[in-house]
């Protein structure tokens, strides 16, 4: 018969054995989708994390592909739902609003600001 | 060795005290408390140093467990996690003013240590789960990581009051190892 106090540490331990292996997975996965996405720089329909994973662009990943685009002066990304809301300069210099799918990396629309 | 760290058997023979917790346990536990401040106080400012005060979190709480099952007596948690009626029981002997002392851990003590073990697992679960995205994980986060800092202050009011209805120093006790016999 197992002691309560057994029972709660090999509880912890089992949860923090799953979320150290999750956070390694996710960290291992990160890295898979930075490789998709250098190799991938040079298309125009780049790729970027593999869709049917669910993955989205990382900060970093969203900033470059936007500023790749002509957008200068990124002062704000924001993940809303899923999807990146990115404030910067347009090509004329106008502080714009742009939104990017978070998955395709693509600007579905910009606004003036 | 380092200057205060007075040898275990002229400090039993001089002042009556013994050797409670074990090295491990005590760097464990500072080193929990360091993490969570760390993370507590970077949050989304400074995300690099959150997240690897996080890990250090993760695998701390596991090391801690392991530590549990197989660490010398007071370190067990078959030593100090109580089940409902040694609890319930023990804080009524509290709310009376004349708790049993324990060498260990009391009984509300290690309840406390289980909840601060699992909300910081919990609290670490769901930052990982921000990584995925979306801004219910990051919520989630936050709540579990406020709810494990209320379960830090009532550790710290519980450790407090125990020091005083026992006339002793738990903080330095949990520094040193030694507690009065």
């Amino acid at each position: 018969m197992m002691n309560f106090g057994k029972v709660i540490a090999f509880a912890l331990i089992a949860g923090a054995v799953a979320v150290g292996g999750t956070a390694l997975a996710q960290q291992t996965g990160k890295v898979n989708v930075t490789g998709i996405r250098l190799a991938a720089s040079g298309e125009s329909d780049g790729n970027g994390p593999e869709a049917g994973k669910g993955e989205r662009f990382s900060v970093p990943q969203v900033a470059q592909r936007v500023s790749e685009q002509g957008y200068t002066d990124i002062t704000e990304v924001e993940l809303e739902d899923g999807n990146y809301e990115i404030k910067a300069r347009d090509k004329e210099g106008r502080w714009v609003e742009i939104y990017v799918d978070g998955r395709t990396g693509k600007v579905m629309h910009s606004e003036v600001d | 060795m380092a200057t205060a760290d007075v040898g275990p058997r002229a400090d039993t023979a001089a002042a009556g005290s013994v050797k409670v917790w074990d090295p491990l346990v005590r760097v464990l536990h500072w080193s929990l408390a360091g993490c969570f401040a760390l993370a507590y106080v970077t949050g989304e400012e400074i995300l690099s140093l959150h997240q690897v005060a996080g890990y250090g979190i993760v695998a701390i709480v596991g090391a801690r467990a392991l530590w549990g099952l197989v660490g010398p007596r007071y370190a067990r948690f078959d030593d100090f996690v109580p089940g409902p009626g040694r609890l319930i029981g023990y804080l009524r002997d509290l709310l009376a003013g004349r708790p049993r002392r324990y060498l260990g851990h009391n009984p509300a003590g290690g309840a406390m240590i289980v909840a601060l073990l699992a909300g910081l697992l919990g609290t670490g679960a769901s930052g990982i789960l921000t990584l995925y995205g979306g801004d219910a994980f990051e919520e989630l986060h936050e709540v579990a990581a406020n709810i494990t800092l209320t379960l830090v202050l009532l550790h710290i009011a519980g450790v407090i009051l125990s020091s005083l209805l026992h006339h002793e120093n738990l903080v330095r006790a949990m520094i040193t190892g030694f507690k009065r016999v």
